[in-house]
């Protein structure tokens, strides 16, 4: 496709991507700067589902704004309800109880690995692999299950409440639960075999989309993006909930293109789930949540958190009443568009939907 | 760099089957602490509207004249706060899901119940559903 109204023929072309396209799970829209096949620029455009749910929060209860919180994802969801309940325990100054702390991580580990297994096959979708795509959402099934189990939801956990959690599995349920994650761990590793060393998977993500360390620090890259460019940044180590307690490395590799960082999200997966079990094995016993009463006093918060697509920021400002006067987040998606533009150019246009990819977009979380 | 792979992992599927179910024949059991349908004790509702007002989908229509208690449930976000809030406890949460209907089919996606008007009034066609 030509641009019309330039009779210039080395002039770049434009082309529509998104908001509907095959490999796009969410809308978002690009204009393609095209010189040949190359890619010389990219607009990134987003704005197609925005639902207002900052707002709402001048609406709700504080305590109750929770459950509009985590639907700002469905699949972060628990760690959207879980920063917001962060944000506010940091305005009313409580602590929460050690067992609350523990199964959140215990939750939120389950998220990622469901979050990264989805993304493995979003992406072997995108490159053509529809087998791998069925075969990782099979795994992800028995992760959900798990999740149905002890939070009591599939992909809306409903577990995060402000004080702790409001669910208490048993310690023999998580057990059981371990137990029951053991073949999506033993499927992962045949999918891990499948996604970095096969051939033609090889082909299409090795040194595509190539991101500089210096650029993905530049341009304010997080998570598995900032991480596949060889910098060591994970907020996990900041040791919020149970990550304190629990020893485990960070994902870290070097050469910053596709592989690079679908290498990442599958090391996070194994690493999930070995957290999994050690959140398992040391889970203290006591209650999950401490009462609530009465308004929050005035105040702000901040809250950061380590979400599958990176770090994410929330903001609690209170105004003293039971409706709190703003929440903001900062989501992971937001802060990887630069970055993910950056990596578009000088790809060629059959390799942007593996670069979108690879950044996992969570357009739902990025508008709310 | 390996080739083909995947092939042993086709070749499992193929021995082990399908890992989806027939849905609406084989329903896979709801875990003890799934949450699900809201059900309501209704002649233990005093209509305060508590669940109405806290209510995160606007699913739940309390109203206190005439008497009636309505769930849409294919609103409902099954949060869990109408009986956590409910001061008289009528309220609970059943473990398995409405299953899925025609859209036409009103029937399957709300639950009301209205209190018929007391004896010495006219109107009588008001039914308890």
């Amino acid at each position: 496709m030509t641009d019309h109204g330039d009779k210039d023929l080395s002039s770049p072309s434009v082309i529509p991507f998104g908001p509907q396209h095959p490999v796009l799970p969410e809308p978002l829209h690009f204009d393609l700067y095209l010189q040949d096949e190359k890619i010389v620029g990219a607009v990134p455009q987003i704005g197609y589902i925005h639902r207002g749910l900052e707002l709402l929060v001048e609406k709700r209860d504080y305590t109750d704004y929770v459950h509009v919180a985590e639907r700002i994802c469905g699949i972060c969801s628990f760690m959207h309800g879980m920063g917001y309940c962060e944000a506010v325990e940091g305005v009313l100054g409580i602590a929460v109880p050690d067992r609350a702390r523990w199964l959140r991580t215990f939750w939120c580990e389950l998220e990622r690995a469901h979050s990264h297994l989805m993304w493995l096959g979003l992406a072997a979708d995108a490159f053509g692999f529809e087998s791998l795509f069925m075969a990782s959402w099979r795994a992800r099934e028995l992760i959900i299950d798990v999740a149905e189990e002890t939070a009591g939801g599939r992909v809306i956990f409903g577990s995060a409440i402000v004080g702790g959690v409001s669910k208490d599995p048993s310690d023999e349920t998580l057990r059981r639960c371990i137990e029951a994650l053991r073949p999506a761990r033993d499927d992962m590793v045949r999918l891990a075999r499948v996604m970095l060393k096969d051939i033609t998977v090889r082909h299409r993500l090795e040194g595509v989309g190539v991101l500089s360390k210096e650029r993905a620090y530049l341009l304010g890259a997080v998570g598995p993006m900032l991480r596949a460019s060889g910098h060591d940044y994970d907020l996990r180590r900041r040791g919020y909930a149970a990550y304190g307690e629990i020893a485990f490395e960070t994902a870290v590799e070097t050469a910053g293109d596709c592989m690079a960082r679908a290498a990442i999200r599958i090391k996070e997966i194994e690493q999930s789930f070995s957290i999994l079990e050690k959140a398992v094995a040391g889970m203290p016993a006591g209650p999950v949540a401490v009462p609530i009463k009465g308004m929050p006093p005035v105040g702000e918060c901040y809250a950061r958190l380590e979400q599958p697509r990176g770090e994410v920021v929330y903001y609690v400002r209170s105004n003293g009443s039971r409706r709190l006067d703003r929440f903001r987040v900062r989501t992971p998606t937001f802060a990887n568009i630069p970055a993910m533009v950056e990596a578009m150019i000088g790809a060629s246009l059959a390799d942007v939907g593996t670069i979108i990819l690879t950044i996992d977009p969570c357009i739902s979380c990025t508008e709310r | 760099m390996a080739v083909l792979p995947m092939t042993r992992i086709l070749f499992r599927n193929l021995i082990q089957g399908p890992a989806t179910r027939r849905y609406p024949f084989v329903v896979r059991p709801s875990f003890p602490s799934s949450r699900g349908r809201i059900t309501i004790d209704y002649p233990k509702c005093i209509h305060c509207g508590a669940c109405d007002r806290r209510c995160p989908a606007n699913a739940i229509k309390v109203s206190k004249d005439p008497k009636s208690w309505k769930i849409e449930h294919f609103a409902c976000v099954t949060c869990g706060l109408c009986v956590k809030v409910c001061p008289v406890k009528c309220l609970d949460m059943a473990i398995d899901r409405p299953k899925a209907v025609r859209f036409a089919d009103l029937a399957g996606r709300v639950d009301e119940h209205v209190t018929p008007p007391a004896p010495a009034a006219e109107a009588d066609e008001a039914t308890h559903a």
